[in-house]
């Protein structure tokens, strides 16, 4: 199952000619082989000079991937893409922090276990920051007492590892926009 | 999947499958290959940690958290059940019960092994849209 998303080359802020009338009231449109018009994240608005709607247009969303098995990240990164998001990934919470501090993620995904902190601890750092994307904690064995952990640290999921296929789609839709999939 | 692996591996490895184009031809055999060769490491770790006397739970438990992350991530199926065998005996603080499942965990690895290494040799032969199994 694909999930369809704007093309990269889609320009930020690119103005349409209004209205689009079949767009839904949360502003997401449908893919374009539907003839509904392109997919967007965020709503229209229109500009009061000159009546035409801009599209708030994010690019493809984005995922940050933490885990210390380079086997995992490999995987991982690579269903992740596949189903159309870009995504970066780091083994260590202080390169995450690093990382964190110049970008922004729609999705952080984090090991329980990572070789310089846990995650819990990793994520109660996240959100000290202002980070404020969907984060999602994993394990290669659940415990309910890690899913504690990671849920009272700020985390939004707890999964076990590895993330199906069914696991990821419903976190894809529940990120920020929606997604068709 | 050829007919060989089924039971040795799960639907992962399917979803890795997915991932091959054009531009991935042999994603599957590459990240195969690179976890048994990362996998071989932490195979002599837990080794080596199974022969210190007391043995440390948690240190075991810990390697083999790490190598059940592994081995789910390539989808295979038997490894992954002994190592969350062998992780349940350590939480009972069961030695014995730690060793006898690391055999066994070794003996569905090698064979494993093998079982891949003849796939990825007929998948040369007669391409990949022959062996992959595509969902219909």
């Amino acid at each position: 199952m694909k999930l369809i998303f704007p093309p990269r080359d889609f320009q930020l802020g690119q103005a349409m000619e209004p209205p689009i009338a079949s767009s839904n009231s949360s502003g997401h449109g449908g893919n374009s082989s539907s003839g509904r018009g392109p997919m967007h994240f965020g709503g229209p608005s229109q500009n009061p000079s000159n009546g035409y709607f801009s599209v708030v247009n994010r690019n493809r969303p984005t995922a940050l991937l933490l885990d210390g098995d380079r086997i995992y990240r490999m995987v991982q990164k690579g269903i992740l893409q596949h189903y159309g998001v870009d995504t970066q990934n780091v083994d260590n919470g202080t390169a995450a922090i690093n990382v964190l501090m110049g970008n922004s993620f729609n999705l952080i995904v984090i090991d329980i276990n990572l070789p310089d902190m846990d995650g819990p601890e990793i994520t109660r750092q996240m959100r000290a920051m202002g980070v404020g994307s969907k984060i999602v904690g994993t394990t290669s064995c659940w415990c309910e007492r890690d899913r504690q952990a990671f849920l009272n640290a700020g985390a939004d999921e707890f999964f076990e590892k590895p993330l199906s296929s069914e696991t990821l789609l419903i976190i894809l839709t529940e990120l920020d926009g929606g997604y068709e999939a | 999947m050829t007919t060989a692996c089924k039971g040795f591996l799960d639907e992962q490895f399917l979803q890795l499958e997915e991932l091959q184009d054009d531009a991935n031809p042999n994603f599957v055999e590459e990240v195969v290959t690179l976890y048994y060769r990362d996998s071989a490491r932490l195979i002599l770790n837990i080794e080596q940690a199974l022969e210190r006397n007391p043995l440390d739970f948690n240190k075991l438990d810990s390697l083999m958290h790490q190598f059940k992350g592994s081995s789910s991530s390539i989808g295979a199926k038997k490894v992954k059940a002994e190592c969350t065998l062998f992780r349940e005996y350590c939480r009972a603080g069961n030695g014995e019960g730690c060793i006898r499942t690391f055999q066994q965990l070794k003996k569905e690895y090698a064979t494993l092994k093998k079982k891949l290494e003849a796939y990825f040799q007929l998948a040369r032969q007669v391409g990949p849209a022959e062996t992959a199994c595509r969902p219909k």
